[in-house]
């Protein structure tokens, strides 16, 4: 037997099969045999070895439900998102200021009836999974969702970028959407470039009506905008909020989280603040998120101690803090955090930009406490 | 809890059974769709295609054909087929390598496998990372089990020369 004849016996080896007592005999003596067989053995361990590398990701959370059709794709990855309720959209004045570090802001609302699309959105040509948005085609509190970031990729055009989306209708199986998209240039802060906007000016831009059909990626371009491509699915209810956030969909609080979702704020055991679908989270040492209501002031919660702030206590899904004589106390949707010490900033002399009422967001601290500068 | 319970248990809806399953199964058919369409993107949503195929329709798997995850191998390879033609209609993906995977492969492996027909590509993965029999790489790829053994050696050839010519490029 020739080596030539063999070869396909060296392979049947690796997978285990017996072979022809020829073969084996050849191969017994033939050195390059041998080392055919070595690196086929050598090649598949490199491959099972990559595999496993490339097997480390978990999967993506999914919902399978029994009786319907529909199907959630909750998973999203990225950073620098936000969106909005329309509850609070219209007088909404948001002070983001886009980082290289993450921050979102967040809005659903569990177990509410009618036909939901689960959006999930994608920025520009990146590819990039930016967020998954839910939005009610009955529950109009909850019919369209926002995104902001930046493109500071040319030093001397530093631009951010926000989008509406707002669910209008369906067709068949279609939805139509309306898209709108606006820029305003980045500014320097103490930390690096972002920008402070008011997303009411959103409301002033022209809309783009598109037919998404549930289950297809869809393109979205505007023109002197970076495309967005969207994906979704149908499903028949607001998923709860967790389910939702890109970077942990768990129960229990990451390490470094802190996560408020859909607080109202009790002072003296009085109602004082409902942001009724606003949420807020972030998983870095340094960061906070903020929660303002006009008349009543503006709270920034941080894990860490806060220069002038006061410490609070976490108890699951409750903050309780004292300030000038009041005792406070804020209740979450979802476990604060693992620990529980919690430092709070009240300025109860915050102005809230425009016609705003209510906002929230997330992001450094030292970023929040920049004054803001409406950027519309 | 055996393939064949699971299957029992996706037919009669029980959601958490396919979800379990799904989580055990889903790294590695991603991990095999990507090396097909080249993209990790594509091949996660392709593999939640082929989830959803299977939870919806459980009835597409017969047992007596094979195993549950040689079916699902099977059913996301035709999704990434079908991938492919959305991609590029005149393009038949089993005759191509995929130039995409090189974009998002760093090693000389993947390269190297890249560099093979995609019907070579996913028999040596399913054999060598999955253990699949030669049985089920014949339902799998849908080819005649007696072709199997051969194909393999020539795949392996094919790479195993990919490699050499990599390695003496990389010296």
């Amino acid at each position: 037997m020739t080596c030539n004849e063999a070869a396909e016996f060296v392979s049947a080896l690796c997978d285990g099969e017996r072979i022809p007592a020829a073969a084996a005999a050849h191969m017994g003596d033939c050195e390059d045999c041998q080392t055919r067989l070595r690196e086929y053995i050598t090649l598949g361990a490199e491959m099972r070895r990559e595999a496993s590398l490339e097997m480390e990701r978990e999967s993506r959370a999914m919902g399978w439900e029994v009786k319907r059709r529909s199907i959630s794709t909750l998973w999203q990855k990225g950073w620098e998102t936000m969106r909005i309720p329309r509850l609070v959209f219209g007088a909404l004045v948001i002070a983001l200021i886009a980082m290289g570090s993450g921050w979102t802001l967040s809005k659903v609302k569990a177990h509410a009836s009618g036909d939901v699309v689960l959006l999930h959105v994608e920025r520009g040509d990146e590819k990039k999974s930016d967020f998954t948005a839910a939005l009610s085609l009955v529950d109009k509190k909850y019919d369209r969702c926002a995104t902001m970031w930046g493109d500071f990729s040319d030093p001397s055009r530093r631009i951010m970028y926000g989008y509406q989306i707002q669910i209008l209708g369906r067709e068949d199986n279609r939805v139509r959407l309306g898209v709108k998209a606006m820029s305003f240039p980045a500014v320097q802060n103490n930390q690096g470039f972002g920008a402070t906007m008011s997303i009411d000016a959103l409301d002033h831009s022209p809309q783009k009506e598109v037919l998404f059909t549930p289950g297809e990626a869809s393109k979205v371009e505007i023109p002197g905008f970076p495309a967005l491509t969207l994906h979704g699915e149908w499903t028949d209810h607001l998923p709860p909020p967790m389910s939702l956030n890109p970077n942990n969909s768990k129960l229990d609080p990451g390490p470094m989280e802190l996560r408020i979702q859909s607080p109202v704020l009790l002072r003296d055991k009085k109602l004082v603040g409902d942001w009724e679908g606003g949420g807020a989270s972030v998983d870095q040492a340094d960061q906070g998120v903020d929660f303002a209501m006009k008349d009543v002031g503006r709270f920034i919660f941080a894990l860490h101690p806060l220069q002038g702030g006061i410490k609070g206590r976490i108890q699951g899904s409750r903050i309780t803090f004292q300030s000038k004589g009041h005792s406070y106390t804020l209740l979450s949707a979802v476990y604060v955090a693992r620990g529980e010490d919690i430092w709070v900033l009240y300025d109860p002399k915050y102005k809230l930009e425009g016609d705003g009422t209510v906002m929230n967001g997330a992001t450094s601290v030292s970023d929040l406490l920049v004054p803001a500068t409406a950027a519309n | 809890m055996d393939d064949l319970e699971v299957w029992k248990k996706i037919r009669q809806g029980e959601a958490s059974a396919f979800d379990a399953f799904y989580r055990e199964t889903a790294p590695r058919l991603r991990a095999f769709l990507r090396q097909i369409v080249g993209s990790r993107e594509a091949a996660e949503d392709l593999a939640q295609e082929t989830y959803l195929q299977l939870w919806k329709r459980p009835n597409g798997f017969q047992p007596e054909r094979g195993s549950l995850r040689g079916y699902l191998y099977g059913v996301g390879r035709n999704r990434a087929a079908e991938w492919w033609r959305r991609q590029s209609p005149n393009a038949e993906a089993a005759e191509e390598p995929i130039e995409a995977c090189r974009a998002e492969s760093s090693s000389v492996m993947m390269d190297a496998l890249h560099r093979l027909p995609e019907e070579q590509r996913s028999l040596l993965w399913l054999r060598e990372v999955e253990g699949q029999s030669y049985a089920e790489l014949a339902e799998i790829l849908d080819i005649p089990i007696g072709t199997v053994r051969s194909r393999l050696f020539t795949a392996r050839e094919t790479l195993r020369q990919v490699w050499q010519t990599g390695a003496r490029r990389s010296l």
